[in-house]
């Protein structure tokens, strides 16, 4: 190792040194580094740059596989300890600027972190041979079986590097990532066959019923094909108790031969059953919206399990307001709270009707472009208090339970235009200051039991089409008791 | 390998060692570069992390009240419904179930082990088509709210370590509660009120103790601690002035010694001092929050029918709930209630049957009258108990009465509102309601998942303590995230 810059293997050994040294400390750190922008590029050359410690080290390991003893034809003095070295040297570049790429990933997988310290081991690992190989001649069968290690090493990091950037399957036998993903959608707009049947079908059933394999003569990728059922003839029969083939199949005890899926193979689950057969019911309807369904129908509850975490929540794209008038506008009677920390959006409460005032509100106007929230139930907010109100453009929801409030001025709130819900329960709000609700386009739920309307009223409102009507609980349990 | 050679290369001079010890030096120094933050101390970052009392992300929940039902409901005659425990009543439990597992000290010397099926009936209720027992026909009217977990989970055996872990994640006592990591990581949204409340009522069942450890805020600071509302004329105890006191007096009384405490605390710096100033300003703006929150007057009829004839006699389960819906409408974090008397170990179904009087009308009202207002979206509600109860009879056994011992393995709650997935059975136990056998959740899952839906990290969450970070989670818990909508 008596190597110094004079000499360019010197110079490259001190290098991979120094990398290796940087990437162990950065590790160690790794939770608190903040890469700067500039370095982002070097990451990004990570998949360019791999390649060489690839070729160099799988040459390495060949070459150390067939090398023979001082004085044979298949003898290099040099040969394998230069390629080691580049070998060691662009790995710990690679590893290097490995480490920098996943730094931009904010989501690390289990595959990731594998090839990350797989990765970092190649560079340690080789720099730690390439010292310990003075001692070691390549010819040596050690020497052979550490070369052989290597290789197989990086074969693994390799794959595993080529399924992060390619896909999970990118490499397997029978890639199923051959079909189109599903998109992520909200249940508003999911449509039953192709956000709920076809991705369990493609689970559960494509690897068999596919164009290449096609058991049973039945492909099921498509619409068409699906229609056109196998050899033992159409997929259903709504006529039939038992739903026709595919229904009774998957129904059939698992040890029975003719049991879809097959014994051995990923079975559905009683969800998924359930799931087929209500969907085979009806028609099978291969446009059916999930949102059109009635509330009972098995299949609605099924997407509110699958597909219920998919509304994404609201983006405020406003600015933030000044934390120093955020915070110069809470008092011990007015919370004035961020939804969340980095989210622009705020919300107001108030809180001891004996201290407040209808200057409160006023008070909040600077703040009118960032508070989407405001709760002012049980407070003595008068009527004309709804003309301030009226200023905060940004209002998402508006409490007014138990308020002063006679409804003569709730026209003004149609100046809102994003306000989606309105809570009037507890006032005297009567069914005629209904009518300039109706006409607020964002409108979706407004709150009016215990308030002046009669329950013929109340009824009348809930058959209203788009806002929907919450009128409160009537009880008709009657308690018995039991003992 | 030759020595010379070998000699020669571990021979490593002065010269040579200092100039591979300035490669190591010059590398670490520029990685130190791309770490901002190396050289403060990690307890600073925990800190900052959390001092601006916001949630880590955009929460689901707002605020939680949790319906404790001290002394573990079983969970047989409620939500779990096993016919074939009816089938096989009076049957020993086959040891292939209980594979050793083991039992409490009441019955571990008990020679047989006689399946009790339920001498209740059971139906389907809502479109989830959950079974609910007869006990309980206004929580069958709202099943469709609910989300019922059957395989809950907990580490302890016996109510104290039992309940202490429920509600601090240790089992050994002095953790902070659950309520004050709340209060902690989501600061007060009400200066005028506690963030943290606890009400106690009892049923007439076998009834096991409650104590105030059980809302400690262990070593957070003292801010957090959960305050006590009692039943009775005073709600808080010494909150009111004495007669011929008024207000101004007080003020200028409590000015004065904010004064003196100020100067002790200058003196000593012990922050408990700072805690008491704080705590004796909150106590002068409670006096007149809390007179508006204990006035009945305002509610209307209908809800005070739909909470039950109970509701307005203070101290009991129904009145706590409504108490409970008031409070949390006023920003309080976290509100716990306790209600005990569910210790069944004999006379089961006669206790539990009271029990269930006490309870049921009042938590399906609460449900219903936060859905009502449209503070379900934002307020967790959570029903249940320590543990289960045996699948088995402990003590005397007849076709009508029967007694159940403690069991940790399997047990049912429910949850409600807060981003929680209304309609949904979740987990599953096995045909004797023994063992779990499908979707465990156990109580660190449990605590990371209500943390989660405040908008909170279970695992950033943390306070240094004695040399170590605590979490509510401590080093366990995992999100269920098939029950988040």
């Amino acid at each position: 190792m008596r190597r110094y810059l004079s000499d360019w293997k010197g110079f490259v050994l001190n290098s991979a040194f120094f990398l290796n040294g940087l990437l162990i400390f950065l590790l160690f750190f790794e939770e608190r580094v903040v890469a700067p922008a500039w370095m982002f590029p070097i990451g990004r050359l990570h998949p360019a740059v791999l390649h060489f410690p690839l070729v160099v080290l799988l040459l390495y390991g060949f070459w150390v596989l067939i090398v023979e003893k001082e004085g044979s034809a298949r003898w290099n003095a040099e040969l394998a300890d230069t390629l080691l070295l580049l070998g060691a040297f662009t790995a710990c570049t690679a590893a290097f600027s490995g480490f920098l790429l996943s730094r931009e990933e904010s989501d690390a997988s289990q595959t990731l972190q594998w090839h990350k310290w797989l990765g970092t081991g190649t560079s340690i690992g080789s720099l730690a041979w390439y010292a310990a190989s003075k001692y070691l001649p390549a010819w040596r069968i050690p020497a052979k079986f550490v070369a052989a290690g290597f290789s197989a090493l990086l074969l693994v990091t390799g794959h595993m590097g080529g399924n992060l950037t390619h896909g999970e399957d990118f490499l397997a036998w029978s890639p199923a990532g051959a079909y189109d993903p599903v998109p992520l959608v909200s249940i508003d707009q999911a449509v039953v066959y192709d956000h709920l049947v076809q991705p369990v079908l493609r689970q559960k059933c494509y690897a068999c019923h596919n164009a290449d394999k096609a058991k049973g003569g039945l492909q099921m990728q498509s619409v068409a094909l699906l229609t056109k059922g196998g050899k033992s003839g159409m997929l259903w029969d709504t006529t039939s108790p038992d739903l026709g083939l595919m229904i009774s199949r998957v129904h059939l005890p698992l040890e029975d031969k003719k049991h879809m899926p097959p014994k051995g193979k990923a079975q559905l689950t009683e969800e998924e059953m359930l799931l087929l057969s209500e969907w085979v019911k009806l028609g099978p309807d291969f446009t059916q919206k999930v949102n059109a369904l009635p509330a009972q129908n098995p299949l609605s509850r099924y997407a509110a399990q699958v597909l219920g975490g998919n509304e994404a929540a609201e983006a405020y794209d406003f600015e933030a307001a000044d934390a120093a008038k955020v915070k110069e506008l809470n008092t011990n009677y007015r919370a004035v709270r961020h939804y969340a920390a980095g989210s622009p959006a705020l919300f107001v409460n108030f809180y001891n009707q004996a201290v407040f005032k209808s200057g409160d509100i006023g008070d909040l106007l600077p703040l009118k472009s960032q508070i989407v929230a405001m709760d002012l139930s049980k407070m003595p907010v008068k009527d004309e208090d709804l003309k301030t109100i009226a200023q905060f453009t940004e209002l998402r929801k508006l409490v007014l339970n138990f308020t002063d409030i006679k409804g003569n001025t709730l026209a003004e709130l149609a100046k809102l235009p994003k306000l989606k819900e309105l809570a009037l329960s507890g006032t005297a709000v009567g069914r005629v200051h209904m009518e300039p609700l109706s006409r607020m386009a964002s409108l979706q739920k407004v709150y009016v039991w215990s308030t002046a309307m009669t329950a013929d009223e109340l009824a009348a409102l809930r058959q209203d089409k788009k806002i929907r009507f919450e009128t409160g609980f009537t009880t008709d349990t009657t308690l018995t008791s039991l003992r | 390998m030759e020595k010379p050679v070998f000699d020669f290369g571990m021979n490593t001079n002065r010269r040579h060692f200092l100039s591979k010890l300035s490669l190591g030096i010059g590398s670490a120094a520029l990685g130190s570069l791309l770490v901002p933050d190396l050289f403060k101390s990690s307890a600073e970052n925990s800190v900052n992390d959390i001092v601006a009392g916001l949630p880590h992300f955009a929460p689901k929940a707002k605020r939680v009240i949790y319906l404790f039902q001290n002394g573990a409901p079983s969970q047989f005659e409620l939500f779990d419904h096993k016919p074939l425990l009816n089938k096989m009543f009076g049957e020993d439990l086959p040891e292939s179930i209980r594979a050793g597992q083991r039992l409490t000290g009441m019955t571990s010397n008990q020679t047989r082990f006689p399946l009790a099926g339920s001498i209740f009936d059971f139906k389907q209720y809502g479109s989830s088509g959950a079974w609910v027992s007869e006990l309980l026909p206004h929580t069958a009217r709202i099943v469709d709210d609910i989300c019922i977990i059957k395989s809950m989970n907990t580490d302890a055996i016996n109510h104290d370590p039992a309940l202490t872990f429920f509600q601090t994640g240790a089992q050994v006592g002095n953790r902070p509660s659950m309520g004050s990591w709340l209060s902690y990581g989501l600061g007060s949204e009400n200066q005028n009120l506690p963030g943290f409340c606890v009400l106690l009522s009892r049923g007439k069942g076998n009834g096991q103790g409650v104590y105030s450890k059980l809302w400690t805020n262990g070593f957070l600071d003292s801010v957090h601690q959960g305050v006590q509302f009692s039943s009775g004329e005073n709600p808080v105890l010494y909150l009111g002035d004495p007669k011929g006191m008024d207000r101004s007096e007080r003020r200028r009384m409590l000015d004065k010694l904010a004064k003196l405490n100020q100067g002790t605390f200058e003196e000593f710096g012990d922050p408990e001092v700072t805690a008491k100033i704080e705590q004796y300003e909150m106590a002068f703006r409670m006096q007149t929050a809390v007179p508006e929150i204990t006035d009945m007057s305002r509610e209307p009829e209908s809800v005070l029918k739909m909470y039950g004839p109970e509701c307005l006699k203070p101290g009991t389960y129904a009145a706590n709930c409504l108490l409970a819906r008031k409070l949390s409408e006023q920003g309080v974090r976290f509100i716990q209630l306790y209600h005990q008397g569910w210790d069944g170990h004999a006379s089961l179904p006669k206790e539990i049957a009271g029990q269930c009087m006490d309870v049921d009308q009042a938590s399906a009202a609460l449900v219903t009258d936060l859905k009502q207002r449209g503070l379900l979206d934002e307020t967790l509600v959570i029903w249940g108990g320590e543990f289960g109860r045996t699948n088995f009879c402990q003590g005397k056994f007849t076709k009508e009465d029967y007694g159940r011992d403690h069991h940790p393995r399997a047990f049912t709650i429910w949850m409600a509102g807060g981003g929680i997935k209304p309609g949904l059975v979740y987990g599953e136990t096995d045909d004797f309601g023994y063992n779990i056998i499908k979707d465990p959740v156990h109580v660190h899952d449990l605590h990371a998942t209500i943390l989660h839906q405040l908008g909170l990290d279970h695992e950033r969450l943390v306070f240094k303590h004695q040399g170590r970070r605590y979490r509510l989670t401590d080093v366990a818990g995992k999100l269920v995230k098939d029950i988040i909508s």
